[in-house]
């Protein structure tokens, strides 16, 4: 356990940061909108960490974790 | 042990001659292709000329008669999030988003996008024989569900994977190209070839060529534009069809509308023969759309009816068993 947890750390942070930025995702119903941090839903922080692999299948836990944080900001 | 030599171009005009002269050289970019096809023994580059510190090539223009100017080192996820780019020709943005994950999108550029090579397995098979000229398909008669339906040859049924062509495709863009003899624009609809006899072709680009830029001319389609990817997976997955497609409309009826289909043949596929027939139609009609888009397909029809007569055919013979 915990051979992926580097690499959801480093995406997690950075889908943060990208969020604040105002990026959007392929989850966007509609990319011409301004994205804005509160936008960032379950849905789009498992578009946005697609790619990075658990297989644990912790994958729950980890959209969860990123909500909070993201929550905190 | 394969190796290779790696440099750094600082113009323009050296990195053109260096290309011209040397044919065991390759431009470099991000390398998110290019290191895969290493990878897989697919290309064996003697040196590389790294183009990412080339002046002026990284910049988005939003120029002022509502096209766009992208710079060939710009990278995909900078021109996704560009709010010009967004507003402008959504369908370019769309196309990047659902090209790639994040990590991606951060590292690969526009010019590397649309140089990116087929993801046939066969072409990408560590046995180099199916990618040598000359020795045929091996996907013709193997693992090809994803291949091209239309546009192939004998020598190749692959598929292009960009889904950014697809976009640029549909809104008639121009690659911009410096080669040995100067500067020259290329019609994007001409950029890709079809496989013909030399599948090893992806594209018209001679020895030399460096892309500088993607030029998007303005046009009043743009704003009403869209990207729709239809795969296995949802996420981070290749096309199995993709579709982009730019409408200008009045009162839900279309004006006219560009749309090409990605995921299909060896370049993007323009669906031309359905133009004329989209002018006027409604956009709540969905039938009229329908047999708009027939017009590109118009043998199409013989795949059911083949299958259906397939099948009749088997109960009666069987019957009479």
């Amino acid at each position: 356990m915990g051979f992926c947890t580097s690499g959801q750390i480093m995406s997690a942070v950075a889908v943060i940061e990208e969020a604040k930025a105002g990026w959007p995702s392929a989850a966007a119903e509609d990319v011409r909108k301004p994205f804005v941090l509160g936008d960032l839903s379950k849905i789009e922080i498992r578009e946005r960490m697609s790619g990075n692999l658990c297989r644990c299948a912790c994958y729950p836990n980890i959209v969860d974790a990123i909500a909070e944080a993201a929550e905190r900001n | 042990m394969y190796s290779f030599a790696l440099s750094t171009a600082d113009d323009p005009a050296n990195a053109t001659a260096a290309h011209v002269q040397d044919p065991h050289l390759a431009f470099i970019a991000r390398g998110t292709d290019l290191i895969g096809l290493i990878k897989d023994r697919a290309t064996l580059p003697e040196r590389l000329l790294d183009i990412n510190h080339l002046p002026d090539m990284a910049r988005i223009e939003a120029l002022p008669d509502g096209g766009l100017q992208i710079g060939s080192l710009a990278h995909m996820s900078d021109v996704a999030a560009d709010m010009e780019v967004r507003r402008r020709f959504p369908v370019i943005a769309e196309a990047l988003l659902f090209a790639a994950s994040g990590q991606l999108g951060n590292m690969a550029t526009i010019g590397g996008n649309i140089m990116q090579r087929t993801r046939c397995a066969y072409f990408r098979d560590e046995d180099e024989s199916p990618r040598r000229p000359g020795s045929g398909c091996s996907a013709l008669n193997g693992l090809n569900r994803n291949h091209a339906i239309f546009g192939w040859s004998d020598a190749c049924v692959a598929t292009n994977p960009s889904d950014l062509a697809v976009a640029l495709a549909a809104l008639d863009a121009l690659v911009i190209v410096r080669g040995p003899t100067g500067q020259r624009s290329i019609q994007f609809t001409e950029f890709h070839r079809l496989p013909g006899s030399a599948p090893e072709r992806d594209n018209v680009l001679e020895r030399g060529d460096l892309i500088l830029a993607i030029e998007v001319p303005t046009r009043a389609e743009g704003r009403g534009s869209y990207y729709l990817k239809v795969c296995d997976r949802q996420s981070y997955e290749f096309a199995l069809v993709s579709v982009a497609v730019a409408v200008a409309a009045d009162d839900r009826r279309i004006r006219s509308a560009r749309p090409a289909l990605g995921g299909i043949a060896h370049k993007p596929w323009r669906l031309t023969a359905s133009v004329s027939a989209l002018r006027g139609a409604s956009l709540d009609d969905s039938d009229a759309l329908k047999s708009a888009i027939a017009k590109s397909f118009a043998d199409a029809f013989k795949i059911e009816l083949a299958q259906r007569a397939a099948v009749r055919a088997l109960q009666t013979a069987g019957a009479r068993a």
